[in-house]
């Protein structure tokens, strides 16, 4: 058995990698710098034809390769369209089409987000295309991707969607610069943030370090043409998980339901700090209902307690500009 | 280089610098006299109204002298310095937007004429150009009835037999020529403007407008891939204007067959991309209130405007077609003969002339012509004044090959694949297909449908390669100076976005 994960230096395919590593299979990553975290690095680029591999390289992944997870893309909400076409789109054509050629291919599984049912309404299982609108090229990006994967009928795949990826994993921090962290230090100066219903709605957080083992565990597994929806099962409110970032610096979030709060903001974005993508989430996200948690094996690992505060724990330690003066 | 012949039309005195432009991308290099008189005079009357509807003040646009194109041995241009001055009335519109979209981004020519504008004149010009563009449908109708009223008149003169009867059909075919390319040289002339302030907009409204901006504008439909089902599929005459090479009536004459590429149209049986429409839906549900308002209003109009400037240019080419069959019989009913009709203007072939004076002027035109064809045309050109009596000063456009070309990205997308050219086509097995040549040569239609990805010498933004790469969905690269030494069977990878092409293998 041979793993080959794709973008395995990013925060969640560190994770996928590791997880690999510790099931005692042997995984090859494949990055743009060749670096790996676990097992052994290729250099590669999934915007090249056969993903910049190496000739010997790629007929050798070709012939011994039995599982291949997708890891791969940016996660900066403020990218342009080129990042839909370019990367996360042909990209995963790119990675589906390397795939199909190995020989004892069992499973391909894709890494995919809740965001990919942008703004929607209404009770999402495991749709995708419900004529939503999208906040940012990330989102739309995102859509892509899968709906080409769901295309694929030449491939055993499967798409794990998971929501913001919070915890801390062995290897990689989250970063404060991007998706809803990315409001941290404002709310640490003490800014006050509109959020509808004061942020009472689920954002379907999850822990990094966990949802390594729920792909691999999604590689692993019989089956395809299936989407997992994965995220932490107590399922906390955008506000919650606000308060429990901002605990380790003893600070309290000023959320409120003020709707010119969100006007300023959005003019204030640049010098406050905030990139302006982020302020879209401030409405209730897409209604997901917790039984699609029982869909899943029944063995997959939960996310542990505490992980949330552990995060603003190691930025905490990791950041010093955003400790509260 | 003399261009004293009487083929020649007469240079501008004040606009003297002159590109190929458009003509050189898509049209055969040398004309006939009667394509001239087809195309170069409608074009000039078109510009003009145009002008005088957007700019009532503007008597620069007027006068004895084309202003708006040249002719210069058997050669067509366009006049880049009247455009460029023309630039230069509209508000929020620099020079270089219109060499940067029409002109592969050729460098301006100096100004040798200054007409004193004031800023409400120029102001009055952004309204006018919004009632052209409002009234545009409209006479898009009118027009394509024109047509096809035109085609029926003309065909059945030609059933009938009678020389009277064909003559006053084309009569009438001639006012629709001239409202074809009226229509035509609008659409492309307000899409220019549009396109700048379009683009001025963006840039304070939309972060990665420069990327958002290739999605947008693109045309809901353009009709070539319609008129090239029918072309195959119908047996009547509907659409074989469309094997025929744009803007040459002659073309089946010698010695304009040799500039005129022939091909047989296919159905455009496979096409690839993404979905634009929906792109374009989706960038403008990203944003709210008046940023989005604002920018996708225009935009639509020019994704419109666009649509509308292929169909205009189909209507012209399907008049054209009607000429293209009628003049040999009308020729041959007037005693002008098979071989004398191209060296006539049309006003010559349907006025009250003898058949001797006809001959006489066809002869002394055949030797002009003879004489011209032999002289090399360069892409641009200067034209002197006669005596020195001005001078042009310093400014002078480089030759063709010195020009530093600005790969653009004209169709949206990234793919990578062997290179295949029009000569040689490369065994490339499983690998997409990269279409490599100078510009959007006739026979180039054929192959788009074959094609993964397009890289050309040529072109601009409005090209009609450019258009073509769109319809088909192909990402595509113009203005590349690879595109001179790439060879069949060489890998690349082409970035339809930033105008990248890098060479893989």
């Amino acid at each position: 058995m041979r793993a080959l994960v794709i973008g395995g230096t990013g925060f969640i395919g560190a994770a996928v990698v590791r997880a690999f590593e510790r099931r005692g299979i042997d995984v090859v990553t494949l990055t743009r710098s060749g670096h790996a975290f676990a097992g052994t690095g290729v250099r590669g680029d999934v915007r090249a034809p056969d993903l910049g591999l190496e000739p010997a390289v790629a007929a050798d992944l070709k012939a011994t390769v039995t599982h291949v997870v997708s890891c791969f893309g940016s996660v900066d909400w403020g990218s342009g369209p080129r990042m839909a076409t370019e990367l996360h789109q042909l990209g995963t054509r790119a990675a589906m089409r390397f795939a199909e050629r190995c020989e004892r291919l069992e499973r391909f599984v894709h890494l995919s987000s809740v965001v990919v049912l942008g703004r929607t309404t209404g009770r999402v299982v495991d749709e995708l295309e419900l004529g939503q609108s999208f906040r940012n090229w990330y989102e739309y990006s995102k859509f892509l991707a899968e709906r080409e994967v769901r295309a694929n009928d030449r491939l055993p795949w499967r798409a794990v969607r998971v929501g913001p990826v919070i915890g801390a994993t062995e290897d990689v921090l989250p970063s404060p610069s991007h998706g809803i962290m990315a409001v941290i230090p404002a709310l640490l100066r003490g800014y006050p943030m509109h959020l509808e219903n004061h942020g009472s709605y689920p954002c379907y957080p999850c822990d990094g370090a966990t949802s390594g083992e729920v792909i691999m565990r999604a590689a692993l597994q019989d089956g395809a043409g299936d989407i997992w929806t994965w995220f932490d099962d107590t399922n906390p409110s955008l506000a919650e998980v606000f308060t429990r970032l901002c605990s380790p610096w003893g600070v309290v979030p000023k959320i409120v339901d003020m709707p010119v709060m969100w006007a300023v903001g959005k003019g204030l974005a640049k010098r406050i700090g905030i990139p302006r993508e982020t302020l879209e989430y401030v409405k209730p996200w897409a209604d997901i209902p917790l039984e699609v948690l029982s869909l899943l094996p029944a063995d997959l690992p939960r996310c542990p307690p505490g992980y949330i505060e552990a995060t603003g724990e190691a930025l905490r330690r990791a950041h010093a500009a955003m400790r509260v003066a | 280089m003399t261009m004293r012949r009487s083929i020649d039309t007469s240079a501008h005195p004040d606009f003297r610098c002159y590109s190929a432009g458009n003509f050189a991308e898509v049209a055969p290099a040398r004309w006939s006299v009667m394509a001239w008189s087809l195309v170069g005079d409608p074009v000039e009357r078109g510009m003009r109204a145009f002008i005088a509807r957007l700019l009532p003040g503007a008597r620069w646009a007027s006068g004895s002298s084309y202003v708006f194109v040249g002719y210069f041995s058997c050669r067509p241009y366009h006049n880049l310095s009247a455009l460029c001055h023309m630039a230069h009335e509209f508000p929020g519109f620099e020079e270089t937007d219109l060499t940067r979209d029409y002109f592969e981004n050729v460098p301006p020519p100096e100004r040798e004429f200054r007409h004193h504008c004031t800023v409400v004149q120029r102001a009055l010009a952004v309204p006018r150009m919004a009632r052209e563009f409002h009234r545009l449908r409209p006479r898009l109708a009118d027009l394509e009835a024109d047509v096809t009223l035109c085609e029926e008149r003309v065909a059945a003169a030609l059933h009938s037999g009678s020389a009277i009867a064909l003559g006053g059909a084309l009569e009438r075919a001639l006012d629709t020529v001239d409202r074809g390319w009226d229509l035509h040289y609008s659409t492309t002339a307000s899409l220019v403007p549009a396109g700048a302030i379009q683009r001025k907009m963006g840039r304070r409204m939309l972060p990665c407008w420069e990327e958002v901006e290739r999605l947008v504008n693109r045309p809901p439909e353009l009709p070539w891939n319609r008129l090239f089902d029918c072309a195959v599929n119908d047996a009547g005459e509907g659409s074989r204007f469309l094997s025929a090479p744009f803007y040459e009536v002659a073309d089946a004459f010698e010695p304009w067959s040799s500039y005129a590429a022939q091909f047989t149209p296919q159905p455009a049986t496979t096409v690839t991309g993404p979905n634009q429409d929906e792109i374009a839906e989706v960038v403008w549900e990203m944003h709210r209130g008046v940023r989005r308002i604002g920018i996708e209003q225009l935009s639509r109009a020019i994704a419109d405007n666009m649509q509308a400037r292929e169909e205009t240019k189909s209507l012209a080419m399907r008049c054209l077609h009607v000429f293209r069959r009628a003049l040999p019989t009308l020729a041959d009913e007037v005693g002008a003969g098979a071989d004398t009709w191209s060296y006539l203007r049309i006003g010559e072939l349907l006025g009250p002339r003898d058949h001797g004076s006809l001959h006489e002027i066809a002869d002394a035109r055949r030797a002009e012509c003879e004489e011209a064809l032999r002289e090399p045309m360069p892409d641009e050109l200067v034209v002197p004044h006669p005596g020195g009596v001005r001078r042009l000063g310093a400014h002078r456009l480089p030759a063709r090959g010195q020009q530093e070309r600005v790969p653009t990205g004209v169709s949206p997308g990234v793919v990578s694949g062997v290179v295949t050219t029009l000569e040689q086509a490369a065994a490339n097995g499983d690998e997409p297909a990269i279409l490599v040549c100078e510009s959007a040569d006739a026979c180039i239609q054929t192959l788009l449908p074959h094609s993964a990805g397009l890289v050309t010498l040529r072109g601009s933004m409005l090209s009609h390669i450019s258009t073509l790469a769109r319809e088909y969905g192909i990402p595509a690269v113009v203005n590349h100076p690879l595109a001179n030494s790439l060879r069949a069977g060489q890998k690349v990878l082409i970035n339809g976005n930033t105008g990248e092409v890098q060479v893989i293998a």
